[in-house]
């Protein structure tokens, strides 16, 4: 019997490509694209369902190559992760995310002092000369370009 | 001729002059470290430029891109570790000399190479694109969707490891490339009722998502332990630390025949300097009376290697100045850079604004000049750069890419855009989907839409008008071969592999 491994790279994304593909033609395009009765070369609908079709045809062909039974792991992501890189990724956008809500609620540039230390800190930052320096460089160059020389109005929170 | 004197007048400007002399110097301080690309580079400078005017800000951007392509050898030289994919050629041989002692040979070979390739390719540009743009401008609807799907073809099918993932990316950017008012009747789509995305996607916050902030994630999942990497001491031998007379002299035609294949290649859309880079490389290995002393540490290697993947440069504004198509990653983000200011590559632009485009190729002359200029003297600065440690660079990189999508239009909403795609970039990437093919086709999804609707309504919807226009026909014909070739070497390229993995 011919052991079958699933290439979980290429069947997963395939897997929810499919489904989202599903979703879009069945439930997104006649809801969010008003339909045309006229010619079809007007229908607004016409282009993203042809697109929607592809990658719903591209993503089965995908889960058809993770299934096959030829050898695998030929093409290794450099991304792969274990599990403590998958955590760090998850508190990295976590708090990128944070970083973006507190934007205006602190103001840009204490959101942005906070979380410069936490992520140089999170990087594995450890002398605290450069570490101040950066901040510091990276804060008097952002208001010097920015603020005073392209005459941005940055998000100003409670604070400043 | 009175239009040259009236781009010169243009280009002449000293906030021109200025503009590009930074932008160089901020490509090659980015090309040289490792993890900052080129692409990334203008991703990061567009939204300084949004407030400039076109030609100072285009300036910018083309110094940029050629400050980061020589500046990508500087850490392959020193460090062993290519500062942007395309000089991972230049780490076959640049290494090994560094290793030796001869890291200043190397980097001023890699410096007098890229330029004289940079030139050659600008050259050619210059005189290919004002007949090519006027071909261009007998094209109708059928022709430019052919044309479009065509180039698509080509990239998503090169880019990446997968071709149904390059295809699966580039469709992706179609249907985002949707969003927003429809380009014929201007009625809204799948804009789920948020009036921010009426004008589209915003493509600043997007590139700089897709790019800059995938990178930022994907470098936060190592925890970074040793700052610093080893340097190899330079020799004290005066002759190691210069490239003599006569190694100029052996290296000057390898130089050339690099020039010629990232001229060609680099004009075909899809074709990046990573691949020129190579295909010099082994060229030059082919003709070389030493082909043993490649990869031991050969000064005509890195001259190739670099040669190769600067000639591309000037090449891949070919089919963006004349046809509006961007040939690579990068002149998609100049491509964008232009939209921003107002100007729509493309045979018009020949056609109304002469003028720009001549202000456009002294300035890409006067990049050069630069880049040989900031590349001699930063050779110095170089290993100091190159070495700053990742733990200061990512985190910085972070609060750049926040401030740069907030500044275009100043709105948070654009923020959250780039998270958005930031987080879409990361999983593609974990994945092993390329993002190039995105955000090309994200970029020319408006002109392909247009183009092959308008070609419907000629033909009252019959798919037949693409067939009965010879110049479309041939594109398609074109389409078929192209892809042919292309699934039956990737079937032999997967073939090799597997039959090396399998008896190594």
């Amino acid at each position: 019997m011919i052991k079958r491994n699933i290439n979980k790279d290429d069947f997963i994304p395939g897997l929810v490509i499919f489904f989202l593909g599903i979703i879009f033609i069945l439930f997104v395009i006649p809801n969010q694209i008003p339909k045309n009765s006229g010619p079809i070369a007007l229908s607004p609908r016409l282009f993203c369902q042809i697109a929607t079709l592809l990658i719903i045809i591209l993503s089965l062909l995908l889960i058809m190559k993770s299934l096959s039974p030829k050898k695998h792991g030929i093409y290794l992501s450099e991304t792969k992760l274990d599990i403590s890189e998958k955590i760090r990724v998850i508190i990295s956008i976590l708090c990128a995310i944070g970083y973006v809500i507190c934007l205006p609620i602190f103001g840009y540039f204490v959101s942005t002092i906070i979380f410069l230390l936490f992520f140089l800190l999170f990087f594995g930052a450890k002398k605290w000369l450069p570490i101040i320096s950066t901040i510091m460089i990276i804060t008097i160059f952002l208001y010097l370009v920015f603020v005073k020389a392209l005459q941005v109005v940055l998000p100003s929170g409670i604070l400043f | 001729m009175e239009h040259i004197f009236a781009g010169f007048y243009l280009f002449i400007q000293p906030s021109v002059l200025l503009a590009t002399f930074f932008g160089v110097f901020l490509g090659t301080v980015m090309g040289s470290i490792p993890g900052l690309t080129a692409t990334m580079a203008i991703a990061l400078i567009i939204p300084m430029t949004f407030y400039l005017s076109p030609i100072v800000s285009i300036g910018m951007l083309v110094g940029a891109y050629k400050g980061g392509c020589y500046g990508g050898s500087i850490p392959a030289i020193l460090l062993n570790t290519p500062g942007t994919p395309a000089a991972a050629a230049t780490v076959l041989d640049g290494y090994p000399m560094a290793r030796k002692g001869k890291a200043l040979k190397a980097l001023k070979m890699a410096i007098y190479a890229s330029v004289m390739a940079d030139s050659f390719s600008d050259i050619v540009l210059i005189l290919i694109s004002p007949p090519l743009a006027l071909i261009a401008l007998k094209m109708g609807p059928p022709e430019m969707a052919s044309l479009i799907i065509f180039s698509l073809l080509i990239i998503t099918l090169v880019a990446g490891k997968s071709m149904i993932k390059g295809l699966i990316a580039g469709v992706i950017g179609l249907i985002i490339g949707n969003v927003g008012l429809d380009p014929i009747l201007a009625s809204r789509r799948l804009t789920f009722g948020m009036y921010e995305l009426d004008e589209g996607v915003a493509l600043i916050p997007m590139l700089i998502g897709l790019f800059a902030v995938s990178e930022f994630f994907i470098h936060a999942a190592k925890k970074i332990t040793s700052g610093k990497l080893k340097l190899y001491e330079n020799s004290q031998n005066p002759d190691d630390n210069r490239v003599t007379a006569l190694e100029m002299k052996s290296s000057l035609k390898i130089i050339g025949l690099a020039s010629v294949i990232g001229t060609v290649l680099g004009a075909i859309p899809g074709i990046g300097p990573s691949i020129s880079a190579y295909v010099s490389y082994g060229q030059a290995k082919r003709i070389s009376k030493n082909p043993e002393r490649f990869g031991e540490g050969a000064i005509e290697g890195v001259a190739a290697a670099e040669a190769g993947n600067n000639a591309v440069a000037g090449a891949n504004l070919i089919p963006l100045l004349t046809l509006g198509i961007p040939g690579d990653l990068t002149a998609a983000v100049l491509l964008g850079a232009f939209m921003i200011q107002g100007l729509h590559p493309g045979p018009l632009l020949f056609k109304e604004h002469i003028d720009i485009i001549y202000a456009i190729f002294m300035s890409l002359l006067f990049a050069n000049f630069c880049n040989f200029l900031i590349g001699t003297q930063y050779i110095k600065l170089a290993s100091k750069v190159a070495n700053i440690p990742k733990s200061i660079i990512f985190p910085s990189i972070l609060v750049f890419c926040v401030v740069g999508s907030f500044a275009t239009n100043q709105n948070p909403f654009d923020v959250w855009v780039m998270m958005f795609f930031g987080i879409i970039g990361f999983v593609m990437r974990r994945y092993d989907f390329p993002l190039a093919p995105l955000l090309i086709a994200f970029i020319l999804e408006p002109m392909l839409e247009t183009s092959f609707r308008q070609s419907l309504l000629m033909s009252a919807g019959s798919m037949k008008i693409f067939l009965d226009h010879p110049i479309s026909f041939f594109i398609l014909i074109m389409s078929v071969i192209f892809l042919f070739f292309i699934i039956k070497s990737n079937v032999k390229h997967k073939i090799k592999i597997f039959n090396f993995k399998k008896y190594n």
